[in-house]
This record gives structure tokens, C-alpha cells and sequence, in this order.
């Protein structure tokens, strides 16, 4: 009886207890979720829930745009959710499964398209004007011949630089200047001038602790030659020899000191938004999207002020660079409720009108993606220098089955050739192979 | 023989509520993260696959390394939690009631502190350059410590995060568990010329034994479900170092969508932990009565 007793107890609490260490498990809410229709698109009342990124200067135009299609369609109301944009896949993972997705979203648009091939997502090309938008960033967000995303607001990162530290180094000169091309030698001379341990500058921020900012590993490899898809986006082709040459340059880098200590275990928001923030990184990964959170920074007095650029990632030859399209956009999921879809997709195509849109780009983070209002941005602004950049774009691959998966596997191979567990060569097979499953997984 | 029947109707009826609760939000749940764990479930797709899922965790190397990592952070945290909250609780009951009030509020502090602060703070404090406790060592002469990225060191930076919030409640417990303890047992072994260390061994810890399973074995859970420290700090890494099985159930089920496999994970570990907790009992128990 006793034993019965103990193994009860056992199985009881290795169950049940909620123990007084250790877990405390995730407090986060579930994600709030669409409500119920009240009724069919056909005139009668129909309730949309909208889930919107946490962007600050977009949250007006956010509510203006619900404001007026609420006015323009009386029998319809619009939820408008503001969804942080941290830990997104797992708030969408979760809605998913509880059936509480939203019916329209407004998001980064750097991994819905891993749902088209599941069926979550509906197909939006006759829901805009395609002709208004360019041909490449509409490919590069469809899956199948189906355009899932609308854009409205896209940038192309490439690399930032705090030009008061090159100026106190007296090394301006080493900076590519007009938006030119220059070489891997060229970055390093130009981060080792900057680089001063000592004072806790370093000439170059990277990180590894997540898979926030990976793309710009990509690009750093992408410059020595590498490509990280094959060109049919069917498997992952990173462990080629310039891949393991890019990975082993910049591994170099990190050996040198010139990155601050413990790249693998720091984030990208730690480097972009405190380190570099606080001016102590000479160059670093970023877009015009991070230059609103600088100035913001600068106004409010919780950073002190300093001049900053971007300039072209590097390449092997210095005859060109590498850049990719980041932003965000409109999709609406496939909630099964046929009149919700269908109003759903109006509202999709109300939120990316050119009225809605003009909106939108009166935040300094957003270039609109409509042809039709490509204003005459000064060469040397930061919206100028971000079209230039965008002509180096390549597709980082949004739309490949499982892409979120194959971030999620990269970081740790990353992690592993940082801290010599592994070659680059060793490290990028082992990605490789895993993303290969990922995507044959995945593309059942 | 009807009035053992009625007395045990009304104990029943009494505890239906908890047992309502308990078959809804834990026991069926497990049966059924059993059953999904024979399938390949996901977003769309559900595919029977027997002990697929089994083998294929028996064979996943990380899933390997995430086992490891979790009896590394069981064996560090367990033993070091109960052993110095023991220690502390055996000085301080000796001292007056308000020396007692003043160390059982601060040990219990980190347990009604959100865990996602404190995490926070141990990353300020965990920071390679401006973090207080390579600061600390700066002063000893001892080189920084990459906390966070030298897979080498990131699993006992964890174990000591996990610790300050781990000894909390067994330090109260134990000062309950002390206080209990009649004096006279002492007095007589002193009489008898017993040394501190002696009466200490000999009969405060036989004493404190139903303590020490219950301690033991609630602490052992916890540890063995360390979630929120691992992803706020380490994400897992660097190189898998820090993954626990927790952690990567949640990344299997909530990043990747893979439910039937992270069912898998979550009937091993509850099969780890019912195997953990069966040994406990036998060593620990007792039936102490004083």
C-alpha cells in the first residue's frame, strides 16, 4: 500500500505540482483572437480583427485607417489589436492551435509566407493594383503564383555606421563614400581604426544569441560569393566554399577583438539598440527602421547624440554589395469563415490604398512600396540612401516552406563556429542538412 | 461498515472540487499529450506514427544534449538549494525572532518577484562588459567571463540564477520544520555529551526527513521544468549548452509547430521526473512522529 502510495504520489506530482522553483512557466497571455461574426458581409454586421505591429509612429495612422473604413462601411466594426512583434511566431503558433487567429494582420514580413503552403493564408493578388507595385518585391512575397502579402512599407538594411567615433579616430576617410562599394579590407582597416577595447568600442557589432538580425550573417557570406538557397529555392547551398570562407572571415573578426566579447550569447537588439545606441560600435547591421529609434532616443535624452550613416555591406571584390527587402505588410488568414475572409480582404485593400498608405509613410521608418508615390527622396537621405541599397537586394527567402524553422537552426551552428566547436565548414553542413529537412518537412 | 461508507462519501464530496479540477487540467491533458504523442501533428497535418516520435527523439542529438543539460541543472540545483537552505535555516532558528523575520522575507522575496525581472536582472548583472559580477571579479583580479556565450560556463551561470529563487521556500520550510524539533530531544543528548555536530546528525536531519522528501522532490520538479530563466537568458545556448528539455518542448511546440513531437518530450520528461520522484520516496521516507 505503501508503494501504491509512493508511486501515486510520484506520478501525482511530476504531473500536477506547481513546485515553488524552477518553472513558474510562461505567463503570457494567449493571443487575443478574432471574435465571433456577428453576421455575413452582405450588409449585416461583421466584426474584423486587425492585429497591428508595435511600430510607435505608425500607431496613428494605424487607427486612422480603422477610423475611416469603419466610417466608409457602416455594418462593419474593426478590433484593432496592437501585437508586439517579439515572440510573433509563437503568439501566431499558439493562435493557430486555438483557433484565435486574427483575420487581418499587419506584421514584419519575414515569416507568414511560411503558412501559405499550409493553407492559413489568402491569396491577395486580386486585391490590389499590381502594376503599382514593383514586380520583384511582389515575387518575393508570393508563394505558388499567389501574392499573400501586401507591402506597404519596405526598407534594404545594410551597414550603420556612428560617424563621430570614425571622426574622433580621424578616419572618416576610410568610410566608402556616396554610397559606394568597397571591400572586406577596406571594413576591416575602417573597424580596426575605431576599435578601442579599452574605452569598450568596438569597430563592429555582431551577435549570435538569437535569431534576431541573422540576415546580416547572410549577407556578410553573401558577399564572399556564397548564396544560401539554390536557385529553384529548394535547399539550403550555404556550406559552399565562400560560405565557409565568409563564415571563417568573419569568425576572424570576432578572434581579432574587433566585435564586443561574447558574440554568441549577445542579441542584436543589445548591440543595435543599447551598444550602438550608446556609441560604442563603429559599424553594425541596420536599416532606416532602426534610425527613428535612434532619434527618438536622441530627443527623449536617454541617448547621447551622435551622427550616424549607412552605408553598402561589404564584398570580396568591392565591385558590389548585398542588401535584402525587410518591412512589413497586410495578409489576412484563412479563418474558414468565408464572409469574414471576404470582408477581411476589403479591408486589406482599403489599408493598402494610396490614401491608407500616404498614412502610413508619414512615419519617418516607412518608404511606401507603391510606385505611385516614390517621392523625390534627396539623394543623401536616409530614405535615398535605403533606395539605393534595395538595388542590391536579393531574396533572403520568405517564401521557402519552413524559413522560420531554418532561422531557428541557424543561430546555434553560428554559436558553435563562433566558439571553435565546430569549422565554418562543419557548422554550415550541419545547417545545411537540417534546413534540407526543414524544408522537406515542410513542403509535404 | 455504512458509517465508513458515509465518512468516506463526504471526504470524497469534499475534495471533488480539487479532483474536478485536477482530472480537467492535469490529468486529462496528459492522457492526451500520451495520445498525441504517437502522431505527426501539426498545423495542418495529423498522421499517425506510433513510437515514430519516440525514436526519433532517442536519436535527435540535440534532444540528447537537452537531457543532459537538464540532469546537469537537476544535479547542481537540488543538492546546492537544499543544502544551503538547510544550513541557513539551522543558524538562524537559533537567533532572535526578528533576525528570523529578516532572513525568512528575504529569501522568500525572489519567489513572489516575477521571474521575468529577476531574469532581466541577472542579464544586466550576467553582461559581458558593464555586468556587476564581472565587476566583481575585475576586483579579484580575475578576467571577464563571457556568462552567457562560453558554453563551458553558461550552465552554472544558470543553476546560480536558478538557485536564488530555488531556496526561498525550503528555508522556510526547514525553519517550520526545526522549530518542530522538541527541545528535549537535545537536551537529552547533550546530557549525554552528544557534540553539536553529533545532535545535528544524529537526530535533527532523521527528524527532518518527511521535510527534506517533501524539499527534495518539489525542488527536484521545479528544476526539472526550468523554463523561463533558459529563454530569457540563454535562449539555449550558446551551441545547445544551456537547452533544456522544457525549453525545447516549448521551441518544438510553440516555434515550430510540431505538437505531437513536443508531446513526446513532455511524456519522457514525466517519466523522468516519476522515476526522480520514485527514488526519492524510497530514500527519503519515513515515518517519522514526534
Amino acid at each position: 500500500m505503501r508503494k501504491a502510495n509512493g508511486i501515486a504520489g510520484a506520478l501525482v506530482l511530476s504531473i500536477g505540482f506547481i513546485a515553488g522553483c524552477g518553472n513558474g512557466g510562461n505567463n503570457e497571455r494567449p493571443a487575443e483572437g478574432s471574435a465571433t461574426a456577428s453576421g455575413s458581409a452582405s450588409g449585416q454586421k461583421v466584426e474584423l480583427t486587425w492585429w497591428v505591429d508595435a511600430r510607435e509612429d505608425l500607431q496613428s495612422a494605424y487607427a486612422s485607417i480603422k477610423s475611416d473604413y469603419e466610417t466608409a462601411h457602416p455594418g462593419t466594426t474593426i478590433k484593432l489589436v496592437k501585437t508586439p512583434d517579439d515572440k510573433i511566431a509563437e503568439r501566431i503558433s499558439i493562435a493557430i492551435n486555438t483557433a484565435e487567429l486574427p483575420d487581418v494582420q499587419q506584421g514584419a514580413i519575414g515569416w507568414p509566407l511560411t503558412y501559405a503552403k499550409k493553407g492559413l493564408l489568402v491569396p491577395l493578388e486580386e486585391a490590389i493594383d499590381k502594376e503599382d507595385f514593383e514586380t520583384g518585391v511582389l515575387d518575393s512575397l508570393s508563394v505558388d503564383g499567389h501574392l499573400y502579402i501586401i507591402p506597404n512599407s519596405i526598407t534594404a538594411p545594410g551597414m550603420m555606421v556612428n560617424l563621430d567615433l570614425f571622426e574622433a579616430k580621424g578616419a572618416t576617410d576610410l568610410l566608402p563614400k556616396n554610397m559606394a562599394t568597397w571591400t572586406y579590407d577596406q571594413f576591416k582597416e575602417a573597424a580596426k581604426a575605431v576599435n578601442d577595447p579599452a574605452a569598450g568600442i568596438y569597430g563592429f557589432g555582431t551577435y549570435a544569441g538569437d535569431t534576431g538580425g541573422d540576415q546580416s550573417h547572410h549577407l556578410f557570406l553573401w558577399g564572399f560569393g556564397a548564396s544560401t538557397w539554390s536557385d529553384d529555392k529548394t535547399k539550403a547551398v550555404l556550406n559552399s566554399p565562400e560560405g565557409v570562407e565568409g563564415l571563417d572571415y568573419l569568425t576572424s573578426l570576432i578572434d581579432e577583438g574587433l566585435t564586443p566579447p561574447g558574440v554568441p550569447g549577445l542579441k542584436a537588439g543589445a548591440v543595435i539598440n543599447e551598444m550602438f545606441l550608446q556609441g560604442k560600435i563603429g559599424m553594425t547591421f541596420g536599416s532606416l527602421a532602426n534610425f527613428g529609434a535612434f532619434d527618438k532616443a536622441f530627443a527623449e535624452g536617454s541617448a547621447k547624440k551622435f551622427n550616424y550613416d549607412i552605408v553598402p555591406y561589404p564584398s570580396k571584390d568591392g565591385k558590389s554589395s548585398n542588401s535584402l527587402l525587410l518591412g512589413y505588410g497586410t495578409w489576412v488568414w484563412n479563418t474558414k469563415d468565408e464572409a469574414k475572409m471576404s470582408a477581411a480582404k476589403d479591408f486589406a485593400t482599403f489599408a493598402n490604398s494610396k490614401e491608407s498608405m500616404a498614412k502610413m509613410a508619414e512615419a519617418a521608418s516607412v518608404i511606401a512600396t507603391r510606385k505611385s508615390m516614390a517621392s523625390s527622396y534627396a539623394e543623401d537621405s536616409p530614405q535615398g540612401k535605403t533606395i539605393k541599397l534595395s538595388a542590391y537586394a536579393k531574396d533572403i527567402g520568405l517564401s521557402i516552406p519552413g524559413y522560420a524553422e531554418t532561422r531557428n537552426a541557424f543561430f546555434p551552428e553560428l554559436q558553435a563556429a563562433f566558439t571553435k566547436h565546430k569549422t565554418a565548414q562543419q557548422a554550415l553542413d550541419d545547417w545545411v542538412a537540417k534546413a534540407n529537412e526543414i524544408i522537406a518537412s515542410n513542403a509535404k | 461498515m455504512a458509517s465508513r461508507a458515509y465518512r468516506e462519501f463526504w471526504g470524497f464530496f469534499f475534495i471533488l472540487p480539487f479532483l474536478l479540477v485536477f482530472a480537467a487540467f492535469e490529468i486529462y491533458p496528459f492522457l492526451d499529450a500520451i495520445y498525441l504523442s504517437l502522431f505527426d501533428y501539426g498545423i495542418g497535418r495529423k498522421e499517425w506514427v506510433g513510437f515514430g516520435n519516440y525514436a526519433h527523439l532517442l536519436g535527435d542529438e540535440v534532444f540528447l544534449k537537452s537531457i543532459r543539460n537538464t540532469f546537469l541543472l537537476v544535479l547542481g540545483v537540488v543538492p546546492l538549494s537544499v543544502g544551503f537552505s538547510l544550513a541557513t535555516a539551522s543558524i538562524v532558528i537559533h537567533k532572535s525572532a526578528a533576525v528570523a523575520s529578516f532572513f525568512r522575507a528575504s529569501f522568500y522575496l525572489p519567489i513572489v518577484t516575477s521571474q521575468v525581472i529577476l531574469s532581466i536582472a541577472w542579464l544586466w548583472i550576467y553582461n559581458p562588459m558593464t555586468g556587476v559580477a564581472n565587476y566583481g571579479l575585475s576586483l579579484l583580479g580575475i578576467g571577464p567571463v563571457m556568462w552567457l556565450s562560453d558554453s563551458s560556463v553558461t550552465l552554472i551561470a544558470v543553476i546560480l540564477v536558478v538557485i536564488t529563487w530555488c531556496v526561498g521556500q525550503p528555508f522556510i520550510l526547514y525553519m517550520a520544520g526545526l522549530g518542530g524539533i522538541p527541545a528535549s530531544y537535545g537536551e537529552a543528548a547533550s546530557i549525554d555529551g552528544a557534540s553539536p555536530w553529533r545532535k545535528f546528525w544524529s537526530i535533527t536531519l532523521p527528524l527532518l526527513k518527511p521535510t527534506t522528501l517533501y524539499i527534495v522532490v518539489t525542488t527536484t520538479i521545479g528544476a526539472f521544468q526550468t523554463f523561463v530563466v533558459i529563454q530569457l537568458l540563454t535562449g539555449g545556448g550558446p551551441n545547445y549548452s544551456t537547452t533544456t528539455i522544457m525549453y525545447l518542448l516549448y521551441e518544438t511546440a510553440f516555434k515550430y509547430g510540431n505538437l505531437g513531437l513536443a508531446s513526446a518530450m513532455g511524456v519522457l520528461l514525466a517519466i523522468l521526473i516519476s522515476m526522480f520522484s520514485l527514488i526519492q520516496f524510497k530514500f527519503f521516507r519515513s515515518d517519522v512522529e514526534y
